[in-house]
């Protein structure tokens, strides 16, 4: 059930990061959508994107954001202390359309790290859209 | 530090060829309509990802990963 809300309280954004997450400020850009549990997949969209050196005792998991093409510009940024990783830029003759996709493999060990973490399609009010990766 | 949220992520950002200039190697001249504004952690000791145009150069440094003891390093420059 729905939380009470105050009058003139406006609703939730949907998928809005708890207080206690690291998430965007309003320089990083208005939140379109963030990531929860239920955005992450044991496997990846593309096995061919598995990335071979997964350490075996890490738990892994897989989402995948799309941006569209036609946008003043487009922008990623990380957040936090605790997050390393590998950004690749393919071109794919199979993509046709107005929008291109992000695939994200996460790789952790204790499940805290997942829990405190998440990546937020943002909007900067130039129009640009761009993803956050937020951690502790 | 707690090395227990250390948490890597790898991003493949794929980019359809027929809607924007790219080819890998003149990938620079979709970027200059696409910019990539990448930014940098701030005030990060370690795992830093970098990501920055500058004119028609990709330079991509990425994943230095002490919690998992381990290390990638890569440098793409397009034309």
């Amino acid at each position: 059930m729905e939380p009470k809300r105050k009058h003139g309280e406006l609703p939730p954004i949907p998928n809005y990061p708890p207080h206690d997450l690291p998430g965007p400020t309003k320089d990083d850009g208005e939140i379109i959508e963030c990531t929860t549990i239920k955005s992450w997949s044991p496997k990846p969209v593309l096995t061919v994107n598995r990335v071979p050196w997964k350490i075996r005792e890490e738990e892994v998991a897989y989402t995948t954001f799309s941006m569209p093409l036609d946008t003043p510009n487009h922008y990623f940024l990380s957040r936090g202390a605790h997050a390393a990783g590998t950004f690749t830029l393919e071109e794919d003759d199979g993509l046709d359309g107005d929008k291109f996709y992000i695939h994200v493999q996460a790789s952790w060990r204790h499940e805290i790290a997942m829990q405190s973490s998440q990546l937020c399609l943002l909007r900067r009010q130039s129009g640009s859209v761009g993803l956050g990766i937020y951690v502790s | 530090m707690d090395r227990r949220l250390d948490i890597n992520f790898v991003l493949r950002v794929q980019l359809p060829t027929k809607n924007a200039p790219l080819q890998l190697n003149s990938l620079s001249a979709g970027l200059s309509q696409f910019e990539m504004d990448i930014e940098t952690k701030e005030n990060v000791d370690y795992g830093v990802l970098i990501l920055a145009t500058s004119n028609s150069a990709i330079r991509s440094t990425v994943c230095v990963n002490q919690g998992l003891a381990r290390e990638h390093y890569s440098d793409q420059f397009l034309d």
